[in-house]
């Protein structure tokens, strides 16, 4: 899973498949493709639905360079 | 009216011409003074004469600008206005029309404050157009607001409460004093370049107005309409619109508020994933049903096609074959039947015992010859005679020739 496969364009995505899926037109093949494409980013979904770990964090400038710490930290 | 060369001036025209000049020369504006009386009316203008030591001048402010007052004029209250001159004729009295009023001391920030606006405006910055959509279902939001106060904590909470799954990351900045303006333009110029988030929360607390004035900052208004992530504001109290709000994708009335707007309800979001799982379940469904019916119908039409039903075919073809096969050797069996019966009929016909049964009578001399002439034979020769149960030695009396 890439780093840009976030939540959102995850639904994004999602939404595109169905309206495919819907518009009837796809073939038997494409179908398939389809819904195994559309599974797999709806497992996406409720996977980060799931992820409470590491919520919080702090964007922190060090010798122009940035690092995330968790928590919240003072500037 | 023209009498003794004088041109004589009706009341309205003295007052039409006097009002044309007071509204050409004495537009937009900006005077400083104290209220001395301040009469709102049931229509909604307010009506207030304002003072300085010498002077008084009458003024009103008509409804519109009225409803859009920062500030509400009190008697006493030292002010700065911005308004027209203009003439109210059936009075003879001539009057300020005022639009924007503001506390003295504050009169110089809010003039800055309307040129700014109004050019920033002029640029299209606060253009309903250029907004961008807030994200329903963020996995990560970045906030910038200052790391003590009760702002984050708020958003935190709610986020908390709402949405378990959305992460958040701090970028912690001043939100008043000198340097406020430079670090929260620089904070969402860094959140856009480090990227990963899908929304921004500016937000600080309610305070004065020199206090939220950095949110007025013309580099800071613009970094917020420059940012690539959606911002959402949230400044101040529900009353104080900075023009960070103006120029932000969203304005939350409050901190909590934006967080509520920034995430969607994790039940919420549950329940559009199980939407959306729905039809992707009865749309892929519908497609397989589709195609079920397009083979069932392809196979009645081409049945053929079906190796079984080939070899029904053929079979009920071989069995019509093997009848018509049966039928053909029974009859030819039956033909050829009749023609040995036949043979056999006439075979027994030719048998000369058969004739001797029905009384002819075969005539032999006595070498065994056959006789079939009286020449063959003289008088008195023997001849053997065969009948049908035996046989007769006899003598030849005389022979006699028929010509047949």
């Amino acid at each position: 899973m890439s780093e840009k496969q976030t939540f959102e364009k995850s639904l994004t995505d999602l939404q595109a498949i169905i309206e495919e899926l819907e518009s009837e037109t796809s073939s038997l093949d494409k179908m398939v493709h389809l819904f195994e494409e559309g599974m797999k980013l709806m497992k996406i979904c409720r996977t980060k639905l799931d992820e409470v770990e590491n919520r919080i964090s702090t964007l922190v400038k060090e010798n122009d360079e940035f690092s995330e710490k968790p928590g919240i930290k003072q500037s | 009216m023209n009498i003794a060369g004088h041109s004589i001036l009706t009341i309205t025209q003295v007052a039409n011409q006097v009002k044309y000049t007071l509204e050409k020369n004495y537009a937009n504006l900006w005077i400083q003074g104290e209220i001395a009386s301040c009469k709102p009316y049931p229509s909604g203008h307010i009506y207030l004469t304002l003072k300085d030591g010498q002077s008084e001048l009458p003024a009103v402010i008509f409804s519109p600008y009225a409803k859009q007052l920062k500030h509400k004029p009190v008697t006493g209250l030292k002010v700065t206005v911005n308004g027209d001159l203009s003439l109210y004729s059936p009075r003879g009295q001539f009057q300020l029309q005022i639009r924007n009023l503001y506390p003295t001391g504050q009169g110089e920030l809010w003039l800055a404050y309307e040129a700014l606006k109004e050019k920033l405006e002029l640029e299209g910055l606060f253009s309903q157009e250029s907004k961008k959509q807030i994200p329903r279902f963020p996995s990560r939001i970045g906030i910038i607001t200052s790391s003590e106060g009760a702002v984050l904590r708020d958003i935190i909470q709610v986020l908390n409460r709402r949405a378990p799954h959305v992460s958040c990351l701090i970028y912690p900045v001043s939100v008043q004093g000198k340097y406020a303006a430079g670090e929260i333009s620089e904070a969402i110029k860094m959140m856009n370049q480090y990227g990963k988030m899908d929304t921004l929360i500016v937000g600080r607390g309610g305070g004065s107005l020199e206090d939220l004035w950095c949110f007025n900052d013309e580099q800071v208004v613009r970094t917020i309409f420059a940012s690539h992530i959606p911002v959402i504001t949230a400044i101040g109290h529900e009353t104080d619109t900075t023009l960070s709000d103006y120029a932000a994708d969203y304005r939350a009335p409050t901190p909590s508020a934006a967080a509520e707007i920034a995430a969607e309800d994790r039940q919420e979001t549950i329940q559009y994933l199980d939407n959306i799982s729905e039809r992707l379940y009865s749309a892929s469904k519908q497609i397989i049903f589709v195609h079920k019916e397009k083979i069932e119908s392809f196979h009645k039409r081409h049945g053929f096609f079906k190796p079984h039903l080939v070899l029904e075919q053929w079979d009920e073809k071989l069995s019509v074959f093997n009848n018509r096969l049966k039928q053909s050797i029974q009859s030819t069996f039956i033909s050829q039947k009749r023609k040995v019966d036949s043979l056999q009929d006439k075979i027994s016909l030719l048998n000369p015992k058969t004739q001797l049964k029905r009384g002819f009578a075969i005539a032999t001399d006595s070498k065994n010859n056959i006789i079939f002439s009286p020449h063959q034979v003289n008088d008195n020769d023997d001849l053997t005679i065969q009948v049908a149960r035996g046989i007769l030695k006899t003598k030849v009396i005389k022979g006699k020739i028929h010509n047949v």
